[in-house]
């Protein structure tokens, strides 16, 4: 069985819409067939083998679990109290019309209608917010970005499932979220829950957006690695990284900075050569969790720039860095590379 | 027709460079010579990378571990270019990055 999700051109709802499709096949299916998404261009691709029956969701135990978690609060972020309330439209929208959904994702590919009455959360996809999102034509103000009822249900399923978010105080008492989603470019969805478990709890105290999208990026390309046992066909794939940060002004949670970071050749490396790879991660993991420590931002911000941006100069601030606390302030050996791990590092900043 | 730039790997198996680094490595754990690694990081041209690599022989020239003469023009010959500059001075820092065994090496 195929189906489809066509890209609306708003990546982060796109890949949650196709990470929702894929959760509610999951469920559909229950448990007897492992949906796969595959990135082909214009559209995410989703195969089963079996066709999903009628089910009793609350029979469903991973439906019920699905809907438990707090991770709802962190989708609908700008509904404050209210968020109990729209995880709840999710669920009963998507239990009335599953089926309508999957009908029209395997006939027409469930293209997004804008301007449908369904205003999407802007902690899920920041163009969601209100303001300008482009050249101004008269008007200097704009209204959310509101779209269809099925896709609305199944990118916040799939926020649920597949977006990360960093929680962290900032100034003035105040929090900030910095949200990331991996893009998949070929995922087996067990095996993406199966590094979700390994990866979406952990995290430091971080310096900024990119720091932490950095780190979770070598902590998915790690669990990948680990999950593939050496074999390099594994089917899991991401192309990129999405980060953007949420930041409070006043009561409201505002849109930052945003960026990407290309996890692809990073899970390359981490199938290629899993040995000095995997050494590499963890002298990578040391720097990240050292640079978190007030004092030694200067070594966060090295190591990121290099996992973000690689090339001669950030490996070479890197290095420099690096250098400065193995001769000033002392890093055990065990921390510090391997000989191969140095290598896989300076094919890295080739890449 | 230019020659192609060296790469990070290229610089940093070779042996003068792998000589080089070491020495460094030796030099600031066991002598404290920070102002070499100074030196060699604030390089930028083959000129300037020259002088610090004199300098550095001038501070160590009794270490056990002092790179030789053919290492050095070796090393010389691969700084070509501002570019091969810094990847010189990347590769040769990136010794004290990795594991050694500081006994050995003493």
């Amino acid at each position: 069985m195929q189906f489809y999700v066509t890209k609306s051109g708003l990546e982060i709802f796109d890949a949650c819409r196709a990470y929702g499709l894929a959760q509610l096949l999951q469920v559909l299916a229950g448990g007897e067939s492992e949906p796969r998404i595959v990135d082909s261009g214009g559209t995410f691709l989703i195969t089963m083998c079996v066709r999903p029956e009628t089910r009793d969701f609350k029979a469903s135990n991973q439906w019920v679990a699905l809907f438990a978690t707090g991770y709802w609060k962190h989708v609908f972020l700008t509904y404050k109290a209210a968020w109990k309330d729209q995880s709840g439209k999710v669920k009963d929208s998507l239990q009335k019309s599953a089926f309508q959904v999957i009908d029209e994702a395997e006939k027409n590919g469930l293209p997004v209608t804008f301007g449908a009455g369904f205003a999407l959360p802007g902690s899920l996809e920041p163009v969601g917010f209100k303001g300008l999102k482009g050249l101004t034509g008269g008007s200097y103000s704009e209204g959310q970005t509101e779209v269809d009822e099925f896709n609305w249900a199944l990118g916040c399923l799939g926020a649920v499932v597949a977006q990360h978010y960093k929680i962290q105080k900032a100034q003035g008492n105040k929090w900030e979220y910095f949200v990331s989603v991996p893009i998949p470019s070929e995922v087996g969805f067990s095996n993406f829950q199966k590094i979700r478990e390994l990866v979406y709890n952990t995290g430091l105290n971080y310096t900024g957006v990119r720091n932490a999208a950095a780190h979770f990026a070598v902590l998915l390309a790690d669990a990948v690695r680990e999950l593939a046992e050496g074999n390099p066909f594994f089917p899991v794939r991401f192309s990129n990284l999405l980060c953007f940060s949420l930041f409070q002004s006043g009561q409201q949670f505002k849109p930052s900075r945003g960026d990407v970071a290309n996890l692809g050749a990073l899970i390359d490396m981490a199938l290629q050569r899993p040995t000095e790879t995997g050494a590499m991660f963890d002298t990578w993991n040391y720097l990240f969790s050292r640079g978190s420590v007030k004092g030694n931002e200067d070594l966060a911000e090295a190591i990121t720039e290099l996992v973000m941006a690689p090339s001669l100069e950030t490996y070479y601030q890197h290095a420099r860095i690096f250098n400065r606390y193995v001769v000033d302030k002392g890093v055990k050996p065990e921390n510090l590379y391997t000989p191969e791990a140095l290598k896989e590092v300076m094919h890295y900043a080739k890449s | 027709m230019p020659s192609p730039d060296l790469t990070l790997a290229e610089a940093y198996a070779d042996p003068a460079v792998q000589a080089f680094g070491k020495a460094l490595r030796a030099a600031i754990t066991f002598e404290k010579d920070y102002a070499s690694l100074i030196d060699i990081e604030s390089a930028e041209t083959a000129d300037a990378f020259a002088d610090a690599v004199r300098r550095f022989l001038r501070r160590n020239y009794t270490s056990a571990t002092r790179p030789t003469v053919g290492e050095l023009g070796s090393l010389m010959s691969m700084a070509k270019s501002d570019r091969d500059v810094r990847t010189l001075r990347a590769a040769i820092i990136s010794y004290g990055l990795s594991r050694w065994d500081k006994k050995e090496e003493k």
